[in-house]
């Protein structure tokens, strides 16, 4: 495999007028947990089914670990793993014998590891049981146990988190946390900019079909607007003294004595700046911390508050 | 793609609401000829075959249309045919397992049918079956449920639900005798000969058709019912290696 498990370049995708993915370049590091974000209809799954080669791009090229898609589709496949949409299976089939049907497909070595699959995506009690009475996250984690029967290298996850409750999205984290562990890659695409944040190593952000942004979740998360907070008794007059000093940028008051101070770098000497021009123009800190930004923050600052919660 | 067949069997079987209903649907008819036997002072063994034989056939080919469209359509309709594109199995393969697990699928429906007929042939007694009766009482419901069954497959594989799949393979297979008969009538004789249903019934009764002026015969007709069987299974193929899933 090569050190890049997915490479895109320049992919679009039109449908008639509309591009669902426009000139897309990216190169997805291997071993490593990669998150696409994107408000709804942005063109997230209409790349991953381009990347498994479900749909046809307009331009570009695609190549998954290490083979193009589409003209070596099947040796790509034979190393990933997939939930595209949503999981699909049927319904009147139990979970295991789901299972069954899909490692026909593969061969008889993914048959052997039905029963792992399931145990690993704890649905081994619910194995025995038809899809139909099964619940959104259980099917969700029926998918993961699906995508793994090939033992893939590489596992693509479109929403995968859907349906999941609060103590499921805790273990899906944790079951991401262990593939990545084990030498696996993931590729997930969500809007649960949460959990990606606790997830993900890497981050792409895409608006309209374009990426806007791509990077480590630390990277884009401290790429972003650094602020300080502080609130004293008399936010307008606190915001003029401090305005325009260096290192400062945009100062905002709000009626309960809150500021918000837009800063180039976050520092302890620009907080102890802070805190000195209040004290010395007899204005009492109440309270005087750093603003960290969340993914969430940031996805909205770069895709203009664009986004479907 | 051998290894394919009990998964497809399994799904094909395991739609219980198609299978088993087009089991029972069969099998009343069969019953019905058995309580004929059973009830009729006039009855005999060779009336019963022969009396089942048209009825299992009539019903057998609803059946095989219901269950053919929906094998053609399920995997689209429900979401899961990009999943079994995802295993990187050719598409073709996935095309031909169906059309070789259907006849399968077809006589598991129509054998309790057959079978409550030839019960009925032994409790009517009289004059017995000749063998010749007894072979198209499995072949004539069989070959046409496997030539409707692949008919609906195909048109099942051009849509994305399973009701409208079948509703237009239920009108597409009872219009093409209609439409045949209109060509028939006012455009060729020659081309009516070749539709499908014409060809097929020639098939399935073994005989050849004689028109107004002219004859089909038996091995024309199975010569362009190869053609046809071809060209709708290739339809399909075509289809799926294009589609976006």
């Amino acid at each position: 495999m090569t050190d890049h498990v997915i490479r895109l370049n320049g992919v679009s995708k039109r449908f008639g007028s509309l591009t669902a993915v426009d000139d897309v370049t990216v190169d997805v590091p291997a071993g490593r947990c990669f998150a696409w974000l994107g408000p709804n209809g942005c063109g997230k799954t209409t790349l991953i089914r381009m990347m498994l080669g479900l749909a046809r791009s307009n331009a570009g090229t695609i190549e998954v670990c290490g083979y193009n898609v589409p003209a070596q589709t099947a040796d790509a496949l034979a190393n990933v793993g997939g939930i595209v949409e949503e999981p699909r299976f049927y319904p009147y089939l139990t979970g295991r014998a789901n299972l069954q049907v899909w490692a026909k497909h593969y061969g008889p070595e993914a048959a052997a590891r039905i029963d792992h699959c399931l145990d690993r995506v704890g649905l081994i009690e619910r194995a025995d049981d038809t899809v139909k009475t099964y619940s959104l996250g259980m099917r969700q984690r029926l998918g993961v146990a699906r995508a793994l029967l090939n033992d893939p290298k590489l596992l693509i996850l479109d929403e995968p988190t859907n349906g999941l409750d609060p103590a499921g999205l805790a273990e899906f984290r944790d079951l991401i946390r262990e593939f990545v562990d084990e030498g696996r890659s993931v590729f997930i695409s969500s809007h649960i900019l949460g959990e990606v944040q606790k997830m993900a190593d890497d981050v792409a952000i895409i608006q309209h079909g374009k990426m806007v942004a791509f990077g480590s979740v630390d990277e884009l998360v401290n790429a972003g607007k650094q602020k300080i907070y502080a609130r004293t008794s008399d936010a307008e007059t606190a915001a003029k003294h401090i305005d325009g000093s260096p290192g400062i940028g945009l100062v905002t008051a709000d009626e309960h004595g809150g500021l918000t101070i837009e800063v180039e770098q976050v520092s302890d000497d620009l907080l102890k700046f802070v805190g000195k021009a209040l004290y010395d123009n007899n204005l009492p800190v109440f309270s005087l911390y750093p603003i960290h930004e969340t993914l969430e923050q940031r996805f909205l600052d770069l895709t203009d508050g664009e986004v479907s919660l | 793609m051998i290894d394919l067949l009990p998964a497809e069997f399994k799904r094909q079987i395991g739609r219980k609401g198609s299978f088993y209903g087009s089991m029972v649907w069969v099998g009343l008819f069969g019953l019905g000829v058995l309580i004929w036997a059973i009830v009729s002072s006039t009855s005999t063994g060779d009336v019963a075959v022969e009396s089942g034989t048209g009825l299992i056939t009539f019903a057998v080919i609803l059946a095989a249309i219901v269950v053919g469209a929906t094998a053609g359509s399920y995997d689209v309709a429900e979401g899961t045919m990009r999943y079994l594109v995802l295993t990187g199995r050719p598409r073709w393969q996935l095309v031909i397992v169906r059309v070789l697990a259907l006849p399968v699928t077809v006589t598991l429906i129509a054998l309790p049918a057959i079978g409550l007929t030839l019960l009925a042939s032994s409790i009517a007694g009289g004059v017995a079956p000749s063998g010749t009766e007894v072979f198209d009482l499995f072949y004539s419901p069989l070959m046409s449920g496997l030539l409707y069954g692949i008919l609906s497959l195909a048109i099942g594989m051009f849509l994305k639900s399973n009701g409208v799949a079948i509703a237009v393979a239920v009108v597409l297979n009872f219009a093409g005798l209609l439409i045949a008969g209109l060509i028939y009538e006012f455009v060729s004789r020659d081309l009516a000969n070749g539709f499908f249903p014409i060809v097929a019934s020639v098939v399935i009764e073994r005989e050849a058709t004689t028109g107004a002026d002219e004859t089909l015969s038996l091995g024309t007709s199975i010569v362009i019912l190869i053609v046809w069987l071809v060209a709708l299974v290739g339809a399909s193929l075509g289809r799926v290696q294009r589609a976006e899933y």
